[in-house]
């Protein structure tokens, strides 16, 4: 026993050889844990991901053609380029080594002029922007994308990556694709392809024809085993989820081919999130959507013109705290277009005090309800609203409005039916402007 | 000084030798928690939300899979090799570095009730790795956003500020036990508030934040799998090679000292090692509690205080644990992913609750560490 005592005592002094060995031990351990962790991680392979080789010519206003291009037999972009207006029936014109001009098919004459200008684009291979190259020289398979591009001075050309920075050209028309959210399976559903529709996000349920189609998940968690059960050949991510994203890179390494669309933010990234789905699903309808949409805004802005609309607020719910759209979001955009002003002057979405709400004082506000109720119960809310929006002129002057359940789907789901909520937006923001305006009933 | 002398030489000899029960049921354990495991594996490997495969599928599958280096892989191969099996190791990863960081805090601060996330650990961690998120930080534009290593980098800056923070005010607080769980938990409150604010000023990410929070193996890939496999197994073993200090330190302070151990760097070694084990995890799959706290305890009322064997038991039992709840968080709704961290505490409450009551009268304050 006692030399048992005695080897523990020296087991523990300091500077014992046991003790010794463990902080060695320890050290090598961590050491070769830290060594191994950075080899793996440089030899570690990238997810494998959808990859396109060939060129774009971008006519403006998202009227865009894709050519397939081998780049093992060229990489020239002017040489592309006459590939491609070859295959297309276009003629492009050169002068002086530049792009000039190119007439499509349709006898339809692109020129530069004052305002608009031909150039040769690119995004380098993981980026998202565009940039405009000096000279014609480049190797287009060096880049991620290569575009001919009929930009307005200080535009950059039409989207050409998705939300992770991979081409949204080159993928053969797909025959079934799955929705990872309500947004991504509206615009497949507004490119007349929703019968392709296989799998989708666990609430989209517009249009009614999708309820019958296979759950595969949740919003913020879709479910890798749900969709590779179902038929895949795109699946098309909501790039506002973190969950989404990473979905999309899993999906990626197990060459599923994804797409993700954009945090749709601004009116611009709802458009070009039509314009995603509508080029990855090789849709007919892709530019009759857009320009749908587009019509109807600048209808809208052209009725508005001559009438100045309300400094209005939008909220989600009756808090009196609430949510509210400040810059930088699509309804400060259709606000603008309606020619009304967004009484919020900061960016985003955010939660403002009953203070500030007193502060701003709206004339108008416009409240979004997606849950069932709220229109049974807008008069008895209206009753209950805190003193800080009963103080405001909205109140005073009878005008808060409640968009509640498909009018607040509308407006909550940033997709190709955001031009109907713009008109009833339009309306109720600028109600002078609108000669035929029919009264609208709160919670329509 | 006799009599001390006395009791230094009956602990020690506790320390430095295993009772021959302890040893029957440590062999027991081991056997049947990685029996358990093994076939808990199996059954993650054969059972989905929607497809289910026989088990000579799932394993002719998964060498075939391998013997292709993961290239070319049918369906099946897809499903085993690609999702199931990755998130498989990853579970019984995270809950074997779980269960050790949340044994040592308990052993260094000799309180039952400390644990990565009582002690801001997580909430710290969290945070940081929610504003990297958010904020798309990219380091100056070296890495891309949400990088797998600025996430982890995150999470080890955060799991440490707080940490930092929990000992800075437990230490001006007179270093009582009770007051690392105190300042741990006014930590983990300030993080907390942090993170709502980011979730108020970026609104549009609060089902992110929330799912996140949660915890969750769903997004785990074999391109990740090196930044916690490595990190977290490598951490947990240090423990181990230290168990017999573990032991003279919940005998206290000073008689450690006595014994010629320096105690103060011995806890601040572990305890860090503790903290950056918790953020690797926290990094990887999102803030999951319960594992930390009641594994060590678990296995204490099974084995005893003996940290030789309470750390080896806490690893298997944790991570069989972990990856029983990760089986269930994706095939209780068909179709659907449950958050990880609900499962860990509904599987864990009622054992441990089962354990308190049979075994509680034998697991007092005064007996808590005893080996």
């Amino acid at each position: 026993m006692n030399n048992r005592w005695m080897r523990i005592c020296r087991d523990f002094s300091n500077g014992s050889r046991l003790m010794k060995t463990k902080v060695v031990l320890s050290t090598a351990i961590i050491v070769l844990g830290a060594v191994a962790t950075v080899a793996i991680g440089g030899i570690e392979e990238s997810a494998a991901c959808h990859h396109s080789e060939g060129i774009v010519i971008d006519y403006g206003s998202y009227d865009t053609v894709w050519m397939d291009v081998d780049f093992a037999e060229e990489t020239d972009p002017v040489e592309l380029l006459k590939r491609a207006c070859e295959k297309n029936n276009a003629t492009p014109t050169f002068k002086d080594g530049k792009l000039i001009e190119i007439i499509r098919d349709d006898d339809k004459t692109i020129s530069n002029d004052s305002d608009h200008e031909w150039g040769l684009w690119y995004i380098n291979k993981g980026g998202h922007d565009f940039k405009k190259s000096e000279n014609y020289r480049i190797n287009a398979s060096d880049y991620n994308v290569v575009s001919w591009a009929y930009t307005v001075d200080g535009e950059k050309p039409t989207v050409a990556v998705d939300a992770l920075g991979t081409s949204i050209y080159g993928y053969s028309p797909p025959g079934s694709v799955v929705t990872l959210s309500p947004l991504c399976a509206e615009i497949v559903a507004s490119m007349n392809k929703e019968s392709i529709i296989t799998g989708r996000e666990k609430s989209s349920d517009y249009p009614e024809s999708i309820k019958n189609v296979s759950v595969v998940g949740t919003y913020t968690g879709p479910s890798y085993e749900s969709i590779m059960s179902v038929k895949h050949d795109i699946v098309f991510c909501d790039g506002s989820v973190q969950a989404q994203r990473e979905m999309a890179r899993i999906l990626r390494d197990s060459n599923v081919n994804s797409v993700v669309i954009y945090d749709a933010k601004t009116l611009r990234d709802v458009i070009n999130n039509i314009f995603i789905v509508g080029t990855v699903t090789a849709s007919d309808d892709r530019n009759a959507v857009i320009n749908d949409i587009n019509r109807i805004l600048d209808d809208i802005k052209d009725k508005t013109r001559a009438t100045e609309g309300y400094k209005t607020l939008v909220t989600l719910g009756f808090d009196p705290s609430p949510y509210v759209a400040g810059k930088y979001t699509y309804i400060d955009d259709l606000l603008i277009d309606a020619n009304g002003s967004n009484a919020v002057g900061s960016g985003g979405w955010l939660k403002i005090a009953p203070e500030k709400l007193m502060e701003i004082n709206p004339d108008c506000i416009i409240v979004i309800g997606s849950s069932g109720g709220y229109k049974e119960r807008y008069e008895e809310m209206k009753g209950l609203l805190p003193l800080a929006w009963k103080a405001t002129n909205a109140f005073k002057n009878d005008n808060i409005h409640l968009f509640a359940d498909k009018l607040g789907e509308k407006t909550q789901i940033a997709g190709p039916r955001i031009a109907q909520f713009a008109e009833i937006l339009a309306k109720k923001v600028n109600p002078y402007a609108f000669k035929d305006n029919t009264p609208i009933p709160n919670g329509t | 000084m006799i009599i001390h002398s006395h009791n230094c030489h009956t602990d020690c000899d506790r320390i430095h030798s295993y009772s021959t029960e302890s040893k029957r049921r440590l062999r027991v354990l081991v056997v049947a928690g990685v029996t358990i495991t093994i076939v808990l594996a199996l059954i993650s490997l054969c059972i989905g939300s929607k497809t289910n495969i026989w088990v000579d599928d799932a394993l002719s599958a998964l060498i075939s899979s391998m013997n292709k280096c993961g290239h070319d892989l049918t369906d099946e191969e897809m499903l085993i090799y690609k999702h199931r099996l990755p998130r498989a190791i990853a579970a019984i990863t995270i809950g074997i570095g779980l269960s050790i960081a949340g044994a040592v805090y308990q052993a260094i601060i000799k309180n039952p009730l400390v644990e990565p996330y009582i002690m801001g650990v997580s909430s710290g961690a969290g945070t940081f790795v929610m504003a990297a998120m958010f904020t798309r930080f990219t380091f100056f534009g070296i890495f891309s956003v949400n990088d797998p290593i600025i996430i982890v980098m995150s999470a080890i800056v955060g799991g440490l500020l707080a940490f930092g923070c929990t000992m800075f005010i437990a230490k001006h607080a007179g270093e009582k036990s009770i007051n690392y769980v105190l300042a741990g938990i006014v930590v983990g409150l300030i993080f907390s508030a942090i993170q709502s604010m980011l979730m108020i000023r970026t609104s549009i990410d609060v089902n992110n934040a929330f799912s996140w929070i949660c915890g969750s193996f769903a997004y785990v890939s074999w391109d990740k799998m090196y930044l916690v496999l490595i990190p977290v197994i490598t951490l947990s073993v240090i423990p181990l090679i230290w168990a017999e200090e573990f032991n003279l330190i919940v005998l206290g302070d000073d008689q450690a000292t006595q014994m010629g151990m320096n105690v103060k760097m011995f806890n601040k070694m572990m305890l860090t090692i503790a903290s950056i084990l918790t953020a690797f995890c926290v990094a990887f799959c999102g803030i999951i509690g319960f594992i930390g706290l009641v594994i060590p305890h678990i296995s204490r009322m099974l084995i005893g205080g003996d940290h030789r064997l309470v750390f080896p038991v806490s690893m298997i039992i944790g991570g069989s644990l972990l990856l029983s709840a990760d089986l269930m968080s994706r095939t209780l709704l068909v179709g659907c992913e449950l958050p990880v961290g609900i499962i860990t505490t509904a599987i864990g409450v009622p054992i441990f609750a089962y354990l308190l009551i049979k075994r509680g009268y034998k697991y007092d304050k005064r007996q808590h560490f005893q080996i």
